[in-house]
Order: structure tokens, then C-alpha cells, then sequence
């Protein structure tokens, strides 16, 4: 799920107890999602680099268990 | 046309059935749909040819209709919804509540029973509940630990024929080199990986239904008998711990262990196999390629991505549950779809120039599915095709296909080659 507008910093929020453990996001952006030794998602930066915005979406869109939602930084 | 082969093919897996007899193709299409909707889909029966499926049969696909009603759509059978686009394919494995999969492979029904193949046939709640459980054996942190052992047997198995000059790929490495890591995994005993692939052979690819069956029902019996044997001596492997799952506090039924055991068997012993064949029968056709590739190694990872797009081997299924909408088709509850990566790879809306095999190319792929029915041991998978890529291309010198062989491929739901006679 991604909601607020497109400009700006974001971040990722994690619904751990929704996450299955698919892996697909620690795929798609490892700089920013790593499985933990529970094979629950972490999220590994607080705000999403700029760099890793684009990854960072397709990680969020693409997760299986929708565990993902990208949301503005300020909100 | 392809030239018919001129050299005899060595493998021993068993021929193909000649001649296709199918049941009631054509004759149960559902009443509601439009006769001027109705053709065949080509890839979807079960067939040797010698013309590669991917680069003439799937373009002429992309060059049809966004949607079409195939009599043979359904697992090469019955009449079955095809959707060739990327997009509404993504569409189709996301939306679980229109498109489900109860009973969608078929071989329970095949011999007269009535058991779920686990997790692949399962829907949400159950499916989530299963994969939670299943999905942290096959994370890459996991496949991870496999990692050193799953290089040195593709060492070994390309070591034992690089000094003859030329081998058939497909017996002698394709199918030996994953199929022996996954029959390691589960505990079973690797000499009887020939008939262990007779009987996936017959279950996936044999035309007529009968020997499915035959396939299904020795499975079955060889499964039971080994998940009994676990119970009594439990072991490190994949199917003793099927026997210790539990969802909420409940071990799961024994039904559903051997589900679950016959869903790695099928995953386990065909598609990895189809994936490398496919991969290499380009590498010896594209000899271009293939020195890319050798002349700088650090390109493999991205260009396995790019062939896994390219050549994507299965196409899938799903039941409609609702009446919906799709590319301007109804779909009604009850009809069956056709859900198919190795289309989705080709699809020139999704991928610019489809058919040209670039190695930068780092598109996103449905090859491995989408959604909560995403293979569950797709690194696993992606690992043993990296180092079949990597341990290949470093042990022989350039190959090529066998001077006046022509590769036979097999099409179905699992595309594959059925014999790759290269030399080098």
C-alpha cells in the first residue's frame, strides 16, 4: 500500500505480525529489509534513502503478505 | 519448420507419447463464451517439437488477443481463459479472492480422491497459516547455509564429463545436478533418481491421462510408505519436519503431510531442471552470448534474471470463484484460467523487444509467480541455476549444440528440453 504524495522523504512501516516471511522485499532492496533470525521482516532505515525510493516501492507494491506500506516521512 | 533431428536422442527418461489423445477438447467449452473467442493455446498440450516455444510459438501468441478461451488451456485438457499480458497475469496470481486454487492441479482427481496439494493448492486462511510455517526454510539466509554444498555438486556433476567433449545437458547435468540436491533434502536415496523422474514424467508430462494417474498413484504410494517411516525415525530433512509442523498447537493432518510431501516432489524434481536446460540449449545456440559471459563472469547474475524472463517454463492455473471482468471477457465462476510466466516473459507491452536476450536488462520477472503462491524455493532455485551458470562456463570451453542436432522440446506445464546434445 502506498499513500501521501509522491515529493518528499518516506518511510516504510512493517506490520510484523502480517509479515510471512517471503523474503521478496529483502530481494528487491537488501539495503533497505533484512529477514531477522525469526524470519520477520526489519526494516533497516528509518527513513528511506532517496536513492532506494523506487526499490523501496516495488518492495512494498510486490509483498506477498502485504506487510508493507510506504507513507511520507512528516506524517 | 525445423529440421526433423538427424541424430538419435541418448536419454534414457522416457520418450514422450506420440500422437496427442485428449479427452473432451473442444466439446465442454462453457456456453457462455464466444465462439469467435475460442483457439488453441500451443504451448499448453503436451507435445515434442523442434522449434524453441519461446521464440515462435509464444510470439505469435503476443501477436493474438489480449484474452481467448483455449480448449486445451487447462492443464493441456480442458477449456481454460488465457490472458497474455504481463500485467493482467500479475493480475491473475494477485487476486485471490476471484481466482482461487482448491483442486487446481488436478491429480488428486486424477485417481478419484479428493487431498490438497500443500501449500500450492491451498487458499487463505489455511495457505497463510502453512506458509508462515513453510517460508523460513527457504529464505536466502537459509538457502544460505546450503550455499557451499549446492556449488561443489554442480562441480562434481560438470567434472564427471568435461574431459569427452560433448554430453546430452539434460541427462547429465540439467536434471542430475538439482534433482540430487533436492532428494538430499528430502532423505531420499539419490540411485533411484530415474525412476523417481519416470514417475514426475508421467505425472506432468505424459498425454494421456491414464499414465498421469499411473504417475500420481506411484507417487502417492512411495510417499506414504517413506512419511511412515519418518514418523518411526525421524530425521534432519524436509519431510520429517513436515511431521513436526504445527498451526496453532495442532500438528498438521496426515493427509496433509502427504500433501505437503507431494508438493515437494513436484516442485522438486522438474522445473529447476527445465529452467537450466532452457538456459543452456540459448548459451549453445548464442555462442556470441556465451563469450560475453566468460569474458566477464560478473555479469552472470544479472543475465540468469534476463533467461529466467526469457525463457520461463511454467504456466499455472486458477478457478474462477466469482463472475469478473477481465480485458473485456466474462469470466464466470466455475471457469478455468490459464496463468502462464513463460507468457508473461514475452510480453512486448511489458518487456521492449522481447525476443532479443539483453543481459543489463534488471526488469522485474513473474517467472517464479506473484503473490502469496510465489515459489516457495525460488532462491534455493535461483542459487543452483547461479552456480550451474558459473561452475559450467568455467569447467568446459565454448559449447555448442552437436553438429546436426536439433533439440526436441517438450511444451506443457513445464516447458523443457528433453535432450541438449552439446560439444565443445
Amino acid at each position: 500500500m502506498v499513500s501521501g504524495g509522491s515529493a518528499g522523504r518516506w518511510r516504510v512501516v512493517a506490520d510484523r505480525a502480517a509479515c510471512c516471511g517471503y523474503a521478496l522485499c529483502e530481494e528487491t532492496c537488501p539495503q533497505m529489509f533484512r529477514l531477522g533470525d525469526d524470519s520477520v521482516i526489519e526494516v533497516l532505515h528509518e527513513t528511506v534513502p532517496e536513492e532506494l525510493v523506487e526499490q523501496a516501492r516495488r518492495a512494498v507494491a510486490d509483498c506477498p503478505a502485504s506487510a508493507l506500506t510506504l507513507v511520507a516521512a512528516d506524517d | 519448420m525445423a529440421p526433423a533431428p538427424v541424430s538419435p536422442v541418448t536419454t534414457t527418461l522416457p520418450p514422450m507419447s506420440t500422437g496427442v489423445s485428449l479427452p473432451n477438447v473442444g466439446t465442454d467449452i462453457p456456453a457462455h463464451v464466444d465462439p469467435a473467442l475460442v483457439r488453441d493455446l500451443p504451448i499448453a498440450s503436451r507435445q515434442t517439437i523442434y522449434e524453441n516455444p519461446h521464440e515462435v510459438l509464444i510470439p505469435a501468441i503476443h501477436a493474438g488477443p489480449l484474452a481467448f478461451m483455449a480448449p486445451n488451456g487447462y492443464l493441456g485438457l480442458y477449456p481454460g481463459w488465457v490472458f497474455r499480458r504481463a500485467d493482467d497475469i500479475r493480475t491473475l496470481f494477485q487476486d485471490t479472492q476471484n481466482f482461487v486454487k482448491k483442486g487446481n492441479t488436478g491429480f488428486a482427481a486424477m485417481i478419484g480422491e479428493d487431498w490438497d496439494v500443500i501449500p500450492t493448492e491451498l487458499d487463505p486462511p489455511r495457505h497463510t497459516a502453512i506458509r508462515r510455517l513453510l517460508n523460513p526454510m527457504f529464505t536466502p539466509a537459509s538457502v544460505g547455509l546450503m550455499e557451499h554444498k549446492v556449488r561443489e555438486r554442480a562441480r562434481s556433476t560438470v567434472a564427471a564429463f568435461r574431459d569427452r567433449g560433448h554430453c546430452d545437458f539434460i541427462r547429465e547435468f540439467a536434471a542430475p545436478y538439482p534433482v540430487s540436491i533436492f532428494l538430499d533434502l528430502l532423505g531420499l536415496p539419490v540411485d533411484r533418481i530415474w525412476e523417481f523422474l519416470e514417475w514426475e514424467f508421467a505425472m506432468l508430462h505424459a498425454s494421456r491421462i491414464e499414465e498421469r494417474a499411473a504417475g500420481v498413484r506411484a507417487v502417492k504410494a512411495y510417499l506414504l510408505e517413506v512419511i511412515e517411516e519418518r514418523r518411526r525415525r525421524p530425521g534432519d530433512d524436509l519431510i520429517s519436519n513436515a511431521l513436526r509442523l504445527e498451526v496453532d498447537g495442532q500438528k498438521l493432518t496426515p493427509m496433509e503431510v502427504f500433501g505437503h510431501c507431494f508438493n515437494l516432489y513436484l516442485g522438486g524434481l522438474d522445473t529447476v531442471s527445465a529452467a537450466i536446460g532452457m538456459q543452456f540449449a540459448y548459451l549453445a545456440r548464442a555462442g556470441d552470448q556465451q563469450a560475453r559471459l566468460r569474458a566477464d563472469p560478473a555479469l552472470i547474475p544479472k543475465a540468469m534474471m534476463e533467461l529466467l524472463r526469457a525463457y520461463g517454463t511454467t504456466t499455472h492455473q486458477r478457478i474462477c470463484s466469482n463472475d469478473v471482468e477481465l480485458c473485456g471477457v466474462q469470466i464466470r465462476a466455475g471457469d478455468k484460467v490459464a496463468v502462464s510466466p513463460a507468457l508473461a516473459g514475452r510480453d512486448p507491452e511489458a518487456y521492449e523487444n522481447p525476443g532479443e536476450i539483453r543481459f543489463d536488462r534488471n526488469a522485474p520477472l513473474l517467472t517464479f509467480g506473484y503473490g502469496i503462491h510465489r515459489c516457495l524455493g525460488v532462491y534455493l532455485a535461483q542459487r543452483e541455476m547461479l552456480f550451474a551458470l558459473e561452475e559450467v562456463l568455467a569447467a568446459l570451453p565454448p559449447f555448442r549444440l552437436r553438429d546436426g542436432f536439433a533439440i526436441p522440446y517438450r511444451t506443457g506445464g513445464v516447458m523443457q528440453a528433453a535432450a541438449l546434445e552439446i560439444e565443445w
